[in-house]
């Protein structure tokens, strides 16, 4: 089977699967032939073969039509932190190793629904929390541009796979650039929804105020369908949006969008100067002129607070972690210590063996935070800061329908080169970690190479519920870009 | 209120944080890191937060809660999650001290 399937969207592939010019068990086995041959990236935690193909089977059978979903037949990985009912779902922990999901996220449910084939499960930083991917039990994720560098957290899998070939699209999750970031490095698309758009139930929570799944994708077509077969409200989860959700691939498809060309773009000069890589800045300065080119009008914008969201990041997202995972006593599920003398000796040994080093930092930190006395000063204050944050965004949209800014301040590090370091690992999220504290919506994409020939990604940042002026005008830049969009990273 | 600007990790602080976490801090690098962390937090002390109500979550609109109906799961599902497991209960450590 020929690898230049791998270059087709969704759309095309439905297509070819509708002309009988291939089955959906032969691009299923293109894809497990592919993650065997790429099994040193380590990009997948289970694979579920057997079943894949026995689906893609059913489906050849049931023929391939229009009026069906486009996502039928489609291989799709998710990150190890969606339950899929039945399956091993680790979070990339040893306390989790062998647990066993006992129901469906909605995600999950939602692209079951649309005949998409699930066909693994993503590696991960532990529990969500890294930028780096190398905080997993399961060992790190390699980037597939350069083996020896990582390929950024915390859904650094999926990542890895979208780039590599190894699945069509896939679901990360996005705390503090956790979609986006890893994006950047591998060079694909990725979207942090507005807070409230996906489902985050049966997702294992991170920090909920700030956790939001998100597609990753190689084209922005493929990356507007897959937000579509599993964006709106949910009746499991309450902190999802009744909004209603707009169908953004049939908006893409749509000929005359005049209005969009009228959007003003905000750039953030003065924040982004400061301690940034001469490749990304120059990668940023192209993008300038790009969308310059396209027809857009550009504005100076302030975000006079951002300066303390790495801050604010580090004292909100350790608080609820530190809540959320009270939940691992290696009572009801989890691994468990063999050797406890009483229930304190239980719970401290299952939770000390089963917890990698950077989740204990995490909880150490958290529960110091809200801990009676510290509470007021710490979590407290930082909600306070949050909400100035998120003024700043108001602020700014109303001279400007967009914000544009590179994904992150560097390209991908070398493995192990900050791991000495949790506070300048914790740097290489400085301008994704302001978008979940004002939970607005933000897609980053591929935007040029850096001089070693590594993706450097930007990303478009928009106003609460108002993807679809993002996936607008990523698709115009693409249309411009050809060369850094689609690109498979290894043969 | 203001962010202390460095808070040492004394051994009853480590031991209120175990306490309260159900983990053990014993390890020197671990604290060390903690210290800088908390270090580089104080940034926040300078931001004027007078009159600023907190956002301590990220809904846009108001929550709309779902019905309270009861969801049957199969129990042998949910049992499965478990290390320990006898006729349909987890086990758990004996916390009474037996009778001798």
């Amino acid at each position: 089977m020929s690898n230049s399937f791998l270059t087709a969207s969704i759309p095309a592939l439905a297509k070819l699967l509708r002309d009988k010019k291939i089955s959906a068990k032969e691009l299923c086995e293109l894809y497990f032939n592919r993650i065997k041959k790429h099994k040193e990236l380590n990009a997948y935690i289970s694979i579920f073969e057997k079943e894949s193909l026995l689906q893609a089977s059913l489906l050849d059978r049931e023929g391939f039509s229009e009026k069906d979903p486009l996502m039928k037949g489609i291989p799709v990985s998710l990150k190890d932190l969606f339950m899929l009912s039945g399956t091993r779902t680790t979070c990339a922990s040893k306390i989790l190793e062998n647990y066993i999901a006992p129901y469906d996220a909605t995600i999950t449910k939602r692209l079951k629904e649309k005949k998409a084939i699930i066909v693994g499960k993503n590696n991960m930083d532990e529990f969500a929390m890294g930028s780096s991917n190398e905080y997993s039990y399961f060992g790190p994720v390699k980037n597939p541009w350069d083996t020896t560098r990582v390929s950024g957290g915390s859904s650094g899998g999926s990542a890895t796979a979208v780039s590599a070939g190894l699945s069509q699209i896939s679901f990360g999750t996005d705390t503090g650039g956790s979609v986006r970031l890893p994006a950047s490095y591998t060079g694909i698309l990725a979207l942090k929804p507005t807070y409230g758009r996906m489902s985050r139930y049966g997702v294992i929570a991170f920090a909920s105020s700030l956790d939001q799944p998100g597609p990753m994708a190689r084209n922005v077509h493929d990356l507007a369908i897959a937000y579509d077969a599993v964006a709106g409200f949910d009746k499991n989860d309450a902190t999802t949006s009744s909004k209603k959700t707009e169908n953004v691939y049939e908006y893409l498809l749509q000929e005359n969008k005049k209005d969009l060309v009228k959007k003003t773009i905000g750039i953030p000069s003065s924040f982004i100067k400061e301690g940034v890589d001469k490749d990304v800045i120059k990668v940023f300065e192209e993008s300038l002129a790009l969308i310059k080119k396209i027809g857009f009008k550009t504005v100076d914008i302030e975000l006079p607070h951002t300066k303390y969201a790495l801050d604010v990041y580090y004292v909100i997202s350790p608080g609820e972690a530190s809540a959320n995972l009270s939940r691992y006593d290696g009572i009801r599920f989890g691994h468990r210590n063999k050797g406890f003398k009483d229930l304190e000796s239980l719970y401290r040994g299952s939770r000390g063996e089963g917890f990698g080093e950077e989740v204990k930092r995490r909880i150490m930190l958290g529960t110091f935070v809200l801990s009676a006395g510290y509470y007021d000063a710490y979590f407290a204050k930082a909600a306070k800061v949050r909400t100035l944050i998120k003024t700043d965004f108001e602020n700014a949209y109303k001279k400007c329908d967009a914000i544009l800014m590179p994904v992150s301040p560097f390209t991908a590090f070398k493995l192990g080169e900050k791991m000495a370091s949790p506070l300048s690992m914790y740097l290489s999220d400085i301008f994704t970690i302001s978008v979940n504290l004002a939970a607005v919506p933000s897609l980053a994409f591929p935007a040029g190479f850096s001089s070693q020939n590594l993706p450097i990604g930007m990303q478009l940042i928009g106003k609460h519920f108002d993807e679809k002026t993002l996936f607008g005008i990523t698709r115009l830049i693409e249309m411009e870009k050809q060369d850094c969009f689609n690109r498979v990273s290894v043969e | 209120m203001t962010t202390p600007k460095f808070v040492p990790s004394t051994d009853a602080l480590i031991k209120k944080l175990e306490k309260l976490s159900k983990l053990s801090f014993d390890n020197v690098k671990l604290r060390d890191e903690f210290g800088l962390i908390l270090g580089h937090i104080s940034s926040l002390d300078e931001v004027d937060v007078q009159n600023i109500k907190p956002m301590f979550h990220a809904c846009i609109e108001d929550y709309e809660f779902a019905k309270d109906e009861v969801e049957v799961f199969d129990s042998e599902l949910i049992t499965k999650t478990s290390p320990y497991i006898k006729e349909h209960f987890f086990c758990v450590p004996s916390i009474l001290e037996e009778e001798n």
